[in-house]
């Protein structure tokens, strides 16, 4: 047995040419696999991440009957928000940061022109770290707002249009007023009115700090952030906030932390998945990750039947090397073990290399990440990442694919009347 | 003896009744307190069960204006019953509110169905009418401050439940019969939110007198107001708790 | 020339195991590759007709200024739906079909107990709801928004524009109790849900009108969303004949942008003609995203595809070492021997695309018209896929594939020219 696997190695390393040309196949072909799949998996992450980091958050949480409600006024859902809550959540295993937001509706005014508006009071701190992209887009000459901020807002770019306001430092041209025919000044300041949830009315100014732009066109015509202290100030609302959204560390562990801090919160609240609160996206990211699938899947099988390729074209080759075996008296089976050693060895060391290539191809990309963009607007880094379970099959697959392919043909050959294969 | 006690007697009731008309004056010329204000407006502003008719107008801030023919009738606090009778495209509309929820009867269905926002009815043409919600007495706690209108009393109410429309109320009233001349309504952040005129005083029945137009304005958008002319007015009558029941609208 | 041709081509058919073997890695590639386009095509094609036939419709026109609306009520912006107006659209190059519709908001209650104690009044749960609908004419919305109509995933749409029926969102029906059609059905009219709506100058009015569907998510509008039949909500809202859009469907949607231009010119400035990009910039984006990431992974693919045929060729000198010698000590110029091995690469791209290529697109064809039914988890919907795959792109994979087999090959065929002959010769 011994001597067999000598052989075989000695055969490997006797033609350097053609050991290295078939490992190289195999090692390419592997590599490819393992970055095309990294890079698939940075782009779910990323548009998973595009959706989470910017307004929704991995997870929010609210009180019960919160998101299937239709008739209630939704202020009517607040709960009291402190640092004992907070603390709660972010004990939680898998939580990496949480924050505080109510989500409500007034009417907003110029002094002249009244609008409908949607606004989310956010506890700007926080909301950074929950969701890094918070602040979404703004136009130039804008401000993000600060944790310091009481009485700024940031308003959609049709909305502040239409009211005629703009940030200081926005270059906007003057509104020529429809009713006088004369120029105006953009203002720099809104008055936003609502109510209690009890019925209480009021009514604050705030200062445009800065536009917002979205590919939404609800957004740009009606939404406005402001600090969560001037929403809880409004809506008389002080300490109390109607979600809270959660960012976790690890996106693909989501369900489980969901339910960890679903046990923690008690049936008094709901804690609901990004994909709950936005089933559109959900569907639209669920195809991608199919489409990804099969597209790795067909690339798998590609890279599998070139790898088998080389290895019988290799075999092949050396039909008249096995005539020579046979003509000396080597026995069938042995030959046959000889190659599927060389075939195995190969293989692995094969796979090993392209294993080796693929991961350090993928670590160098993670770590200076892949510009991605799209028409200006949400601007990203892909960083590709490769799940250990993947590689160990993919290397196994390699391995096995190379090995079956180089012992049917030494199969083959080693069936054939060695006259026959001699003269090859 | 007995004509000096009957002398005695006519003296002491003679003085007292000087003193009495000589103090009179001087007790009308006294300030009313802020509580005694609170129940007077009260009980001109918001009887407890009153009908009247009176034609409402808002103005918007896009220069249109409607006009509304309406009949009121209010029982209590809580029951409240509103017939339109013009224009021609709400006439035969009524408008049923208990508690908290309101109800609109449409004649062309001869049903009524709940409305689900006061603030979105007709256009938001009635959000403006909050200021005539009052039972200022149990909502609110009332002082007097100093007012600079001449010969009037100026009360401030201060909220004293969340459930309230407004935080903070000004009202002046004439010092000679305590009718209301302006109002200011004030949100929690001390805005001013509303504002209402009171002129024309009526009286519209025995004993009962009470401004017949009201002004309210939207401060926060001037060009918005809401003109309310009441036409006829009673306090007496007394309405069963079933004409306040949907199963009545339209009767 | 000739000659080098027939010769590269034999020289393939000579050794068919070799052939067989080398042509496999580019047919399993090619066919490969095909597969991935379908399926990327489907899904791309797929969100886009949601968008096209389900939500935005290809071209909207509206009066000035009610796209980007912000203070004004929307009805204030309503136009008269006229014959002749219709006309002038129809007419224009490559529209197919209209539908008017008049976009409007109210409020949706559904029937509660009569109650004689007020104390109870007093005390009841709302049951009703804002939402915002589009009033049309079903008929011909059908044949603008076909897959709109594919969204109701209980009951029906109302066949008439005088119906008094209303579609709403299943999330809407739910909690309004509201939800079981056949039991909507079987009610009297007194128990009807009513809609509420406040007409151009604000005034309420109401109709009671029966929920004879439902509708499921597909769309990434809010479920607020209803239909409603036109002339009752022009009836209800006192606006007869009066719209807020017409829907456009074209031949194709490649000519938006020109049917655009054409329309405005012919409306004038009283209208604003938009396309369903400008409407849902955010659907636009998403399918660039798509695009642009399967760009570099088709790359990817044919640089595999590369690889396999330079490993081919590769094994194709290696074998023929002999047979090169043989050539050079014949007189055969190096310069021959590179054409010769650059050729059979060519052949065999060209061979291996060919072959590759016609598989794929068979198995497309069966694919498409079986219909791939992805099912998305929680969804209400079945997205149905159907792979497909342009002329273009097949055109465009078999040049660069034939191409590029040629370049690639220049490598083992320089090397093959750069053999000395009596090592060459003298090889096993």
């Amino acid at each position: 047995m011994n001597i067999l696997y000598q052989v075989a190695v000695r055969n490997v390393f006797r033609n350097r040419r053609r050991s290295l040309f078939t490992l190289s196949a195999i090692a390419i072909g592997l590599a490819v696999v393992l970055i095309i799949t990294a890079v698939s998996n940075a782009f779910y992450r990323f548009s998973i991440e595009n959706a989470v980091n910017v307004k929704i958050g991995a997870l929010q949480i609210h009180k019960s009957g919160y998101l299937s409600n239709v008739s209630l006024n939704q202020l009517s859902f607040h709960f009291q928000y402190g640092q004992e809550l907070l603390r709660k959540v972010e004990s939680v295993a898998g939580v990496k940061a949480a924050s505080g937001r109510i989500a409500f509706r007034g009417l907003v005014s110029n002094g002249r022109n009244q609008a409908l508006f949607f606004a989310n009071g956010v506890d700007v701190e926080r909301e950074q770290k929950v969701c890094p992209r918070w602040l979404g887009t703004l136009t130039e000459g804008s401000q993000p707002l600060l944790p310091s901020d009481t009485g700024q807002a940031m308003v959609g770019q049709e909305l502040a249009r239409s009211l005629n306001v703009a940030p200081k430092g926005a270059l906007i041209r003057s509104v020529v007023s429809s009713e006088t025919s004369q120029q105006t000044e953009p203002g720099e300041f809104l008055n936003l009115s609502g109510s209690s949830p009890q019925g209480r009315q009021n009514a604050i100014d705030v200062q445009v700090k800065a536009t917002t732009k979205s590919l939404l066109p609800l957004e740009e015509k009606r939404s406005i952030t402001l600090p969560l202290s001037a929403a809880q100030s409004l809506l008389g609302l002080t300490g109390e906030v109607t979600e809270i959204a959660v960012a976790v560390h690890d996106l693909d562990h989501l369900e489980a932390v969901q339910q960890r801090l679903q046990a923690a919160m008690g049936s008094e609240f709901e804690v609901s998945l990004w994909s709950d609160v936005q089933p559109f996206l959900r569907d639209v990211l669920f195809r991608q990750k199919v489409l990804i699938g099969i597209v790795s899947f067909i690339l798998f099988i590609l890279v599998l039947f070139v790898i088998a390729n080389t290895m019988t074209m290799a075999v092949f080759e050396r039909t008249r090397e096995i005539g020579t075996m046979l003509s000396v008296g080597i026995k069938k089976n042995q030959i046959q073990r000889i190659f599927f050693s060389e075939a195995i060895f190969v293989g692995i060391i094969g796979a090993l290399a392209g294993l080796l290539l693929g991961l350090i191809v993928v670590l160098v990309l993670k770590r200076i990440g892949i510009p991605f963009g799209s028409e200006g607007f949400e601007e990203g880094m892909l960083y590709p990442f490769l799940q250990v379970p993947f590689s160990c099959a993919a290397f196994i697959a390699a391995v096995f694919c190379a090995a079956l392919a180089g012992l049917f043909p030494a199969r083959r050959a080693s069936n054939m009347n060695p006259v026959d294969a001699l003269r090859a | 003896m007995k004509a000096r006690l009957i002398l005695h007697f006519s003296v002491c009731v003679g003085s007292f009744a000087f003193i009495t008309l000589a103090v009179e004056p001087v007790s009308r010329a006294a300030e009313l307190t802020a509580d005694a204000l609170i129940e007077k407006y009260d009980a001109v502003m918001g009887p407890e069960n009153f009908e009247s008719s009176a034609r409402m107008t808002a103005k918007r801030e896009d220069g249109t204006t409607r006009i509304y023919d309406m009949r009121f009738v209010k029982k209590g606090s809580e029951k409240f019953r509103i017939w339109f009778k013009g224009p021609a495209s709400v006439a035969g509309q009524e408008v049923l509110r208990v508690g908290d929820n309101s109800w609109v009867y449409l004649p062309n269905l001869k049903r009524a169905t709940r409305i689900a926002n006061r603030d979105s009815f007709q256009g938001g043409d009635f959000n403006n009418a909050d200021v005539l919600r009052v039972n200022y007495k149990a909502d609110y706690t009332g002082t007097l401050g100093r007012s600079e209108k001449p010969d009037s009393y100026l009360l401030e109410l201060k909220s004293k439940s969340p459930n309230t429309s407004y935080d903070v109320i000004k009202l002046w009233l004439r010092k000679s019969d305590t009718m209301p001349i302006r109002g200011e309504y004030f949100g929690t952040s001390g805005k001013i939110l509303r504002s209402a005129e009171f002129s024309d005083y009526k009286e519209f029945s025995k004993g009962y007198k009470r401004p017949a137009r009201v002004v309210m304005r939207n401060e926060l958008i001037k060009e918005r107001f809401t003109e309310l002319v009441t036409q006829t007015m009673s306090v007496e009558a007394s309405f069963p708790d079933q004409r306040f029941t949907l199963p009545d609208l339209g009767k | 020339m000739s000659p080098l041709f027939s010769m590269s081509f034999r020289n393939l058919t000579r050794n068919r195991r070799r052939t067989l073997l080398a042509l496999g890695a580019v047919v399993v590639g090619l066919c490969a590759l095909t597969l991935l386009r379908g399926f990327v095509n489907a899904v791309r094609q797929a969100q886009l007709a949601a968008t096209l036939y389900g939500t935005t419709g290809m071209l909207q026109i509206h009066h000035k200024g009610y796209v980007k609306n912000v203070l004004s009520n929307p009805l204030d912006l309503a136009f008269e739906d006229s014959l002749q107006l219709r006309k002038t659209i129809l007419s224009t190059a490559h529209v197919l079909a209209l539908s008017p519709r008049l976009q409007f908001s109210g409020s949706l209650s559904a029937t509660e107990p009569l109650s004689s104690n007020p104390q109870e009044l007093a005390n009841s749960e709302p049951k009703t709801t804002f939402l915002s609908a589009n009033a049309v004419d079903p008929e011909l919305d059908r044949k603008v928004m076909p897959q709109l109509y594919e969204w109701v995933i209980a009951g029906q749409v109302f066949t008439n524009a005088s119906d008094s029926a209303f579609v709403v969102h299943r999330d809407i029906a739910g909690p309004l109790g509201i939800d079981d059609i056949s039991q909507n059905l079987a009610q009297p009219k007194e128990q009807w849900p009513v809609l509420l709506a406040p007409d151009k100058e604000g005034a309420l009015s109401g109709d009671a009108l029966q929920i004879s569907g439902l509708l499921g998510s597909a769309v990434p509008t809010d479920k607020r969303l209803a239909l409603a039949p036109l002339k009752t909500i022009q009836r209800l809202l006192k606006m007869e004949n009066q719209i807020t859009e017409y829907v456009v469907r074209l031949d194709d949607v490649v000519h938006a942008e020109i049917v655009q231009t054409e329309l405005t010119s012919r409306l004038g400035d009283k209208f604003e003609v938009s396309r369903w990009d400008e409407l849902a910039p955010f659907i636009k984006d998403l399918l660039s995203n798509v695009d642009k990431i399967f760009g570099y992974i088709t790359a990817v693919f044919l640089l595999v595809i590369m690889l396999g045929i330079v490993n081919s060729m590769f094994m194709n000198v290696m074998e023929r070492v002999r047979e090169i010698g043989t050539m050079m000590a014949l007189g055969i110029r190096r310069g021959y021997i590179l054409s010769l091995f650059v050729l059979e690469g060519a052949f065999l791209g060209a061979l291996g695309a060919l072959l590759g290529l016609s598989v794929g697109v068979l198995i497309v064809f069966v694919a498409s018209r079986i219909g791939i039914r992805i099912p998305a988890p929680g969804s209400t919907i079945k997205f149905v896929l159907h792979p497909f795959v342009t002329q273009k792109f097949l055109f465009d994979s078999f040049v660069f594939t034939t191409c590029g087999a040629a370049f690639v090959s220049l490598w083992p065929a320089f090397r093959a020219s750069r053999l000395r002959p009596v090592e060459a010769l003298s090889a096993v």
